[in-house]
């Protein structure tokens, strides 16, 4: 079985305050988003995805003050998008995505990892309307993945996204294979040293990354 | 492993304390269930998920009077107080439909909207500028639109039996005076603004609201874009000219530059004219945009743009028997700047000033007629949100004009006259509930050349019938001063009258939007002439009348068809006047009966092509032929047009590039306008005719442009 070294923590964490019964606030929060984030990262449909989104919300509404619990609520909405085919409920959804990234925002202004929720979202957006939307949300997209770069130069998620969009892009519009995979590479090099004290810290795109630049070989 | 996993749950077990669970149903008000929403204990992190039957189960260790709360994606979040010490039964929350853009009760009777940015919109302003027939003129595209009028020589719009002049033109709320570029007789002219300037534009066909005044059949607001979201520029070659733009994005102000050389010479060496050209038509056009945020809310725009054009043509005067040399020399400027901002909670301002000039010289055979119009304005409007359902708006603007015209021929003639026009309005909007909304208006207006007042109510409603349907209605008093033609002549002219009866219905599910509108329109005091031309003051007078009822037809489909997007619209319109030197009530030669128009635009995903085709179809036009004895009983055979446009993105040298093709009148349809008569009759009595047409038969337009 493969351990996932925040699986571990998560439960050594949820030891230590329990035996101890401490209950401290900050504990129960940490504890309560360890498993939050550990139930998505497992989630394996859209319908995990809304039970993990409401979970998140859940520890929102108690913690007005943290930003966290918006960003992965509204990342878990962003994800789950990208499989609603009804253009208006996809509408619906990231409507409420952007009203929990605008709440993260405006708890935690520039922190790069929100710019790069933000550049996560428009994708989805634009496939409810590929004609009508392409061009402005493309250009927003870039806007916001220049924006969270600028705020962390080492924030591997921007890259990723950015070789992900590249790889998207026909070469006739200046993408494809050739001009992704550079940017891909980068950003596994930037996940590789990628470190934050904090437990919660996003943690998302390695993965997919490694399996994206698998797909080049 | 496994180890682990069991200590850890006599852990939980020992530490979580007394349990107590609470169970339930989530539904909406129709009682269906509502699945994977969100339930949980207000302030607490405990909480679950209903399941596909709207079913929930959720454990706590909370004692006490607590408050459980229920959200849902589309839903307003429900609430209950529940004593946990006391619960027994299963809980059962109805859930609300939260109101949203697409499900709100909005007025839509005589409305077409674009926006980028409102969902409900009919049309976004990439749509305008991507339609084939329109060749990127906004006033183009809105002539594919149900309640306009196909009238080929002109160019601009002709809306329910009304005369293109009863169309005016605001940007951001304020006047335009001169929206279209000066032209010669039967050479169409276009808008001079184009459409990418503009993030949400409001083409109204009638019963419009009392903020709008001094038209008397329709409106198109234009409302520019906010500031530049990053430093750009690119460059356009055309085969009718070049183009380039610059933009630069500071943290809290932009600026956009843009500058155009059109010249048709190329053009009308390729495809052949129907018009003797001495001077192919050349325009220069400068125009600059610049945007500054102010605090938190407040947005401050200006805008400037300068045009030159001029041409030159032998004029077939077919009714005097001669080929007339005619120039024309036009400038204009025109500038504004707006300011909106949040000046309370509840309290909204917007405020702007315009100024334009715009001159306009035309030789006509040697004698120069200049004629100059100038315009200023300022206007105040405040917006008070007293609650969600109601709010109420209110202001003013003060428009002052200035026109001269000078003809030269033996001895110079000067006609001069200026007008102060103050008006003040006011409006509430108010949702009585869900499913009822109501807007009701008053506008006072003045003119000082006229000497005339007038109060001019208007009411509109609308009543969602269902969950995408909806009934709107819509009522009003409109009027306007005369055509500063009759004016400069006749300045005891009277404002002409218009009133708009308008019933609506709409259809909208996800992007499929039916509508139909009904209208009747009862226009008076509409200013006849005993001979057209005649300097006379005592020649003219208010006592023409007129009526116009009709039906409007849209369907839009933008989901079924894969990649595709297409809209239908169709106009029956009825219409008669006795205007003009007109010797009773007949059709006018604007009017057709029978419009139709398809637009079509795909995305080829492979190609990356985006192409587009538009038909056209007008019925007949009357024309009066003097060989008839019946006034205006001649019809022009029916209009037909297909266009077509192709945009291909690609990359050259390394730079993002479009190059973009656009045809009109693919097919080479021979169509006619109406019908010129000699002034007087030959040898054997009968006046001979000529068609007017069209300037060119089939015409293709090729553009490259590249992003620096």
């Amino acid at each position: 079985m493969k351990t996932n070294p925040r699986f571990l923590t998560f439960i050594l964490i949820l030891i230590l305050t329990c035996t101890l019964s401490t209950h401290g606030q900050e504990d129960r929060y940490i504890t309560a988003m360890l498993g939050a984030i550990e139930k998505m990262e497992q989630a394996s449909d859209p319908t995990d995805l809304m039970e993990s989104a409401n979970r998140f919300e859940r520890i929102a509404t108690a913690e007005k003050n943290r930003w966290m619990p918006y960003y992965y609520a509204s990342y878990s909405l962003i994800s789950m998008s990208f499989d609603e085919n009804d253009g208006n409920k996809k509408d619906q959804i990231l409507d409420r995505a952007q009203e929990l990234l605008d709440k993260a925002m405006e708890l935690e202004a520039g922190e790069s990892e929100l710019y790069t929720l933000q550049a996560f979202l428009y994708p989805s957006r634009i496939m409810v309307d590929p004609m009508g939307r392409g061009m402005e949300l493309i250009e927003k997209m870039l806007v916001s993945l220049e924006t969270a770069k600028e705020l962390n130069p080492d924030n591997p998620r921007a890259y990723f996204l950015e070789g992900v969009n590249k790889l998207n892009l026909p070469p006739s519009f200046g993408g494809g294979a050739d001009v992704a995979k550079p940017i891909l590479e980068e950003a596994l090099i930037k996940f590789k040293a990628f470190t934050n004290e904090d437990p919660l810290w996003p943690g998302w795109g390695e993965e997919a990354t490694r399996t994206e630049l698998e797909k080049l070989q | 492993m496994r180890y682990l996993s069991s200590i850890f749950l006599i852990l939980i077990s020992l530490s979580a304390g007394a349990q107590q669970r609470i169970s339930g149903s989530i539904t909406d008000r129709k009682g269906n269930p509502v699945a994977f929403a969100n339930v949980y204990l207000d302030g607490s992190y405990e909480g679950c998920t209903t399941d596909t039957t709207g079913a929930f189960t959720l454990s706590t260790t909370l004692t006490g009077k607590q408050v459980v709360l229920a959200s849902f994606i589309g839903f307003e979040t429900g609430m209950m107080e529940v004593d946990l010490d006391t619960l027994r039964r299963p809980l059962a929350i109805t859930l609300n439909e939260a109101v949203s853009e697409l499900n709100e009760v909005t007025i839509t009777a005589g409305v077409f909207s674009a926006s980028d940015e409102k969902k409900s919109a009919t049309l976004s302003s990439y749509d305008i500028a991507s339609t084939a027939s329109a060749m990127g003129d906004i006033y183009g595209a809105y002539a594919t639109m149900p309640g306009s009028q196909k009238v080929g020589e002109e160019g601009m719009l002709f809306v329910r039996g009304g005369e293109s002049y009863e169309t005016l033109t605001y940007m951001d709320g304020m006047l335009v005076q001169s929206p279209y570029f000066s032209s010669m007789p039967d050479v169409p002219t276009r808008g001079r603004f184009s459409p990418l300037l503009f993030s949400e534009t409001l083409f109204s066909t009638g019963g419009y609201s009392a903020e709008y005044g001094h038209a008397l059949s329709s409106i198109v607001d234009l409302s520019t874009n906010g500031l530049e979201t990053e430093d750009k520029a690119s460059v356009a070659l055309m085969t009718v000219g070049a183009n380039a733009s610059w933009a630069k994005r500071w943290e809290k102000s932009s600026l956009a530059v843009t500058g155009l050389y059109a010249n048709s010479t190329l053009s009308h060496l390729i495809f052949k004219q129907n018009v003797d050209w001495t001077k192919a038509p050349v325009l220069g056009d400068g125009m600059l945009m610049f945007r500054q945020q102010v605090g938190e809310n407040g947005l401050l725009k200006s805008f400037a743009s300068f045009n030159s054009m001029s041409m030159g043509m032998n004029y077939d005067n077919f009714e005097g028997g001669t080929m007339d040399d005619m120039k024309l020399d036009n400038l204009n400027f025109y500038t504004n700047t707006t300011y909106s901002d949040q000046l309370a909670e509840k309290w909204l301002i917007r405020t702007g000033v315009a100024y334009s000039r715009d001159s306009e010289k035309i030789n006509y055979v040697g004698t120069p007629v200049t004629t100059v119009n100038t315009g200023a304005s300022v206007k105040l409007t405040f917006t008070n949100l007293t609650s969600e359902n109601f709010k109420t708006r209110f202001g003013g603007d003060f428009n002052r004009f200035w026109y001269s015209q000078t003809i030269t021929s033996d001895s110079t003639f000067l006609m001069e006259m200026a007008d102060k026009l103050p008006s003040l309005f006011v409006e509430t909007e108010w949702k009585i509930s869900k499913k009822l909304a109501l807007r009701t208006g008053i506008r006072a207006e003045y003119s000082s050349l006229l000497n005339e007042s007038a109060l001019l109510p208007r009411i509109s409603a609308a009543y969602k019938s269902g969950t995408y349907s909806q009934f709107s209605f819509a009522w009003g008093l409109y009027r306007q001063k005369p055509e500063n033609e009759y004016l400069r002549f006749a300045p005891q002219l009277s404002p002409e009258k218009a009133d708009h009866y308008i019933l609506n219905f709409q259809y909208r599910k996800h992007r499929r939007t039916f509508r139909v509108e009904g209208y009747l329109k009862y226009y008076d005091k509409l200013v006849k002439f005993s001979s057209p031309y005649s300097p006379l003051a005592t020649d003219y007078n208010n006592d023409g009348h007129g009526s116009a009822q009709g039906i409007d037809l849209f369907w839009r489909d933008s989901e079924s068809l894969r990649g595709s997007d297409y809209w239908i619209s169709y106009s029956f319109l009825n219409t008669s006047r006795d205007y003009q030197d007109y010797p009773e009530s007949v059709v006018p030669s604007f009017a057709s009966a029978h419009n139709l128009s398809v637009v079509y635009k795909r995305f080829f995903e492979r190609l990356k092509i985006l192409g587009g085709i538009t038909y056209s179809f007008a019925s007949g036009r009357p024309y009066n032929d003097p060989n008839s004895p019946v006034f205006m009983d001649g019809r022009t055979k029916a209009y037909n047009d297909i266009s077509l446009n192709l945009t291909y993105l690609t990359t050259l040298f390394s730079k993002d590039c479009i190059i973009h093709l656009n045809i009109t009148n693919l097919l080479g349809f021979e169509n006619v306008f109406g019908y010129s008569y000699a002034g007087t009759p030959d040898e054997n009595g009968t006046y001979a005719s000529q068609a007017i047409v069209p300037t060119t038969g089939t015409m293709a337009v090729l553009m490259i442009m590249i992003s620096l």
